[in-house]
């Protein structure tokens, strides 16, 4: 996937086993960009606003991509995109919410919140290629703007 | 005698012409003023031969009439004196005829034996049946001298000649008019001609008897119309043009309280309110015009001040020649029945606010309205009792705040009486009273109540009360329409309370169901999320140690997690389509145009296994209908779905839907080239996890269906399949069509 800008992709994602999954269907699509994961929405919303430990942007750069799953503790994944679109200087970020299920009205919650697209869990290999797919325009128009990791890709 | 010389001796004798008699009578008539010349004029001229006997008794018959005798009395006499004038020979008898002048009806016969009355009374004159019936047929005097040698009477010969009567004559009694009134008959014990004397006898006797008779009968029936003016419920009241009454009867005391001693002499004006005065003038006018003025509607004022409604009826009253001189005036109080049609207007006006369900208050209202007409006061009130059984005021009119804060909570019933009967206080002052309540209800200057109760189903809901400024004699008649009133209040009230609870059920309920909604919503979202994450895993593991070291595991072992792999999978799917089938059983529906056609299009578009080379879905065009949209995309992609899949090995699907229109109706069809279902297992093909083919053939989890059905059912429609489990089957689901327009 040479088209994917080659910086930080962000997980948000309690379950251990999704995380799994995600990983590796990362690896199949060969996509090898760095990964940072966290797992409550807490978290998501201190990482994105570099609160904390996640000061360092060295350390913790910000992501170019989220994968964001919904059903999290302490703040919910909806919260975390009605945050973002409070704040309109990572509005680049595109976020790609998780679902376990295909319920529409969590697509038409999370698509009104801004979230770019969504991926069924378990993510595979072949959906997460559409799903970048999808995007490639986008992130070609967009290249300038990419907060771009300072890390070479591997 | 025979018939001949009787005709020629009624020739001679018979009387003068009707003018003529008249004159005699009128002449007769002056008889009764005592201080007048001889009557010579009443006499036969060329019998000048009066006695002064025969003068004398005439004259006492008439003061015998006048002085207040009975007519048979008076008839008496002058039979007795007829028969004096005979020297006791002749018997005189006077027959009296009913007013049709038919039979005789009554007999004055002091002379001759009981049974002589009782056997001419009733007789019918046309039967001719004895000279007097002869003499009334003939308008004349029949004669028969020799009683036992008359052919003419067989009858009366044998009736007559054991009385000893031998002879005699009878003469019609005529009245002014020359009506026939009785006869006179003069019988003798001999064989007899009349003589002149006898001639003359008959003819004063008759004149007299005719006057007295017609005198007698005139004053009879004007004693009878007085009576009736004088007994009669309306006032009758007469009075001279200038308006002053000339007589007054005893309706007109009952009904203006004023006594004749009182009115006569007075001006009519003293019964109209000042307001009307003018009135009298018009109604005089009118008089003067000889106009009759019927049922004229107005009011006037008794005696004792109080003003009370009159329906007049005031005609002109004239003299003997005709010239008006004054009005008789009859006067019907209305007062009572003014009140009733109030009372029923107000009853009606209440039942017509029930009946429309208006609110509590407009119909106390109408209520207290009813219940002052009915009871004719002014004050009145209704009370409920509250959720703790207290007597509460809820509308009232005409009684203080201080009253209203005394006496409620108070009640004549016990909470639980089951059958609480009217209780009527005629007079404050004369029953036993709580101390207390006496003097709240002394200050009040209340001095007669009424406590109607308030009842539905033998609970005691509240009391309509009235309140009498004086003592009051509570009749029937007027507790009647009062219970009608409280059953109305009791009805509207119950009504009420019925909706209410109906309302707060509804309420409720519909809130127990939202609960019941949410809690599924949150079940399904918890079964989506949090059961399907483990399985998750296991998909995801079993699937990277396929992946990653399946080459170097036994086949066994592969073919072991396979079966995890498949195995989960149809776990997932079958938490999938629960979800669904609980989404489509939830969802809020809204009926709206659904282009079908389009949509079965797209649902191919959607499924590769739906198009060729797989299988070929042929759609034919298709009427729009009355759907949910996502709801119908469910059900159709299941039915697409069964159709392609349960197909024999080797046979490409081939599938091929159409719609008809029936009435409101449009069903849409979807027959496939399957494996069919046997009839005897249709039934069950609709019902959840039921599954009609083995596992292992064709992977399913029997819910498509189940699905299917109840989609269609939330949109209204139905659902059903025919196939005779050989050559496929024929799925339809029938929703209702869009009008053409």
């Amino acid at each position: 996937m040479s088209d994917v800008p080659n910086a930080t992709i962000l997980l948000v994602e309690d379950n251990d086993d999704d995380v799994f999954a995600m990983k590796r269907a990362l690896k199949l699509t060969g996509v090898s960009n760095p990964l940072q994961v966290v797992t409550d929405g807490q978290q998501a919303l201190d990482y994105l606003s570099g609160a904390a430990e996640y000061a360092n942007r060295e350390k913790h750069p910000l992501p170019f991509l989220v994968f964001l799953d919904l059903k999290l503790p302490y703040v919910h994944g909806f919260e975390v995109l009605a945050w973002l679109q409070r704040h309109p200087e990572l509005k680049s970020i595109v976020v790609i919410v998780l679902t376990s299920s295909a319920e529409e009205r969590d697509h038409d919650k999370a698509y009104a919140l801004g979230a770019r697209s969504y991926l069924v869990k378990p993510p595979t290999a072949d959906n997460l290629k559409d799903v970048f797919n999808s995007l490639k325009s986008l992130w070609l128009s967009k290249a300038d703007s990419l907060p771009l990791s300072s890390e070479p890709a591997g | 005698m025979d018939s001949n010389s009787t005709a020629k001796s009624s020739k001679n004798l018979a009387p003068r012409d009707g003018g003529r008699l008249k004159q005699d009578a009128a002449a007769l008539g002056e008889e009764l003023r005592p201080s007048k010349d001889e009557p010579a004029a009443c006499l036969d001229v060329q019998e000048r031969t009066p006695t002064k006997a025969l003068i004398a008794f005439q004259k006492e018959a008439f003061e015998m009439a006048a002085s207040g005798a009975s007519l048979m009395e008076v008839l008496e006499f002058l039979t007795r004196s007829a028969e004096n004038q005979t020297q006791q020979k002749a018997i005189a008898v006077i027959h009296l005829l009913n007013d049709a002048g038919t039979r005789f009806v009554q007999t004055v016969a002091p002379s001759l034996p009981a049974h002589y009355s009782q056997s001419t009374n009733g007789m019918d004159v046309s039967s001719g049946a004895g000279p007097c019936c002869a003499a009334i047929t003939g308008r004349r005097r029949v004669i028969m001298a020799d009683v036992a040698a008359s052919v003419e009477f067989p009858a009366f010969r044998t009736f007559a000649l054991p009385l000893g009567i031998r002879g005699g004559w009878s003469t019609p009694i005529l009245s002014s008019h020359g009506k026939a009134l009785g006869t006179f008959a003069n019988y003798f014990r001999e064989v007899r001609e009349p003589s002149p004397l006898d001639n003359l006898l008959g003819d004063i006797v008759t004149r007299t008897a005719s006057i007295i008779i017609e005198r007698k009968r005139a004053e009879h029936a004007s004693q009878r119309l007085a009576a009736v003016v004088e007994f009669s419920d309306d006032a009758i009241v007469s009075k001279d043009l200038n308006g002053v009454i000339t007589s007054w009867n005893r309706g007109a005391e009952r009904i203006f309280g004023y006594t004749a001693e009182e009115m006569v002499g007075k001006p009519i004006t003293l019964l109209i309110p000042a307001e009307r005065l003018s009135e009298e003038a018009t109604i005089l006018n009118r008089i003067r015009r000889a106009e009759l003025i019927d049922h004229y509607e107005t009011v006037r004022r008794r005696k004792d001040g109080r003003v009370i409604e009159v329906s007049l009826t005031v005609s002109p009253i004239k003299d003997a020649d005709g010239k008006i001189i004054g009005a008789s005036k009859i006067a019907r109080d209305i007062t009572e029945r003014r009140r009733l049609e109030l009372q029923q207007r107000s009853l009606y006006e209440l039942v017509a606010a029930v009946n429309s369900a208006a609110s509590l208050s407009e119909i106390f209202e109408g209520a207290l309205n009813c219940i002052c007409e009915c009871q004719n006061v002014e004050r009145a009130s209704i009370l409920l009792r509250d959720a703790d059984g207290v007597m509460r005021f809820k509308a009232w009119r005409g009684i203080s705040e201080g009253y209203r804060q005394a006496v409620e909570g108070h009640s004549p019933w016990k909470p639980d009486d089951p059958d609480p009967q009217p209780v009527l206080i005629e007079d404050v002052a004369a029953v036993p009273l709580e101390q207390d309540l006496r003097a709240v209800i002394v200050q009040e200057r209340i001095r007669a109540l009424a406590f109607i109760p308030l009842t539905c189903e033998k609970r005691l809901l509240g009391k309509i009360m009235a309140y009498h400024n004086g003592p009051h004699a509570f009749t029937p008649a007027e507790i009647r329409p009062m219970q009608t009133v409280a059953s109305q209040i009791a009805f509207a009230i119950e009504r009420r309370q019925i909706a209410e609870s109906l309302e707060r059920q509804v309420n409720e309920r519909t809130a127990s169901l939202r609960q019941a909604i949410a809690q599924m919503e949150e079940f399904s979202y918890t079964v989506s999320h949090d059961l399907r994450a483990p399985l998750r895993g296991m998909q995801v593991y079993t699937e990277a140690l396929l992946q990653d070291y399946g080459p170097s595991l036994p086949n066994e072992a592969r073919h072991y997690l396979d079966r995890i792999a498949a195995n989960s999978a149809r776990l997932d799917k079958m938490i999938l389509d629960v979800l669904t089938f609980s989404r489509v059983a939830r969802a809020e529906l809204r009926l709206e145009r659904v282009n079908v056609d389009r949509l079965a299009r797209q649902i191919v578009e959607q499924y590769p296994g739906m198009r060729p080379p797989d299988a070929q879905i042929d759609i034919q065009p298709l009427h729009d209908l009355l759907g949910h949209e996502p709801s119908l995309t469910q059900a159709l992609s299941n039915l697409f779905n069964n159709a392609v899949k349960f197909v024999a090995p080797a046979i490409k699907p081939s599938v091929r839907v159409w719609s008809e229109r029936k009435g409101g109706r449009v069903r849409l069809w979807v027959a496939d080239n399957g494996i069919g279902i046997d009839p005897k297992y249709q039934h069950r093909l609709f019902g959840m996890f039921e599954r009609v083919h083995p596992d292992l053939k064709y992977d399913g989890t029997g819910v498509g269906l189940a699905i299917v059905k109840k989609a269609v059912e939330r949109m209204g429609g139905r659902v059903g399949m025919e196939s005779d489990g050989v050559r496929g089957s024929r799925f339809w689901i029938e929703l209702g069509a869009v009008d053409l327009k």
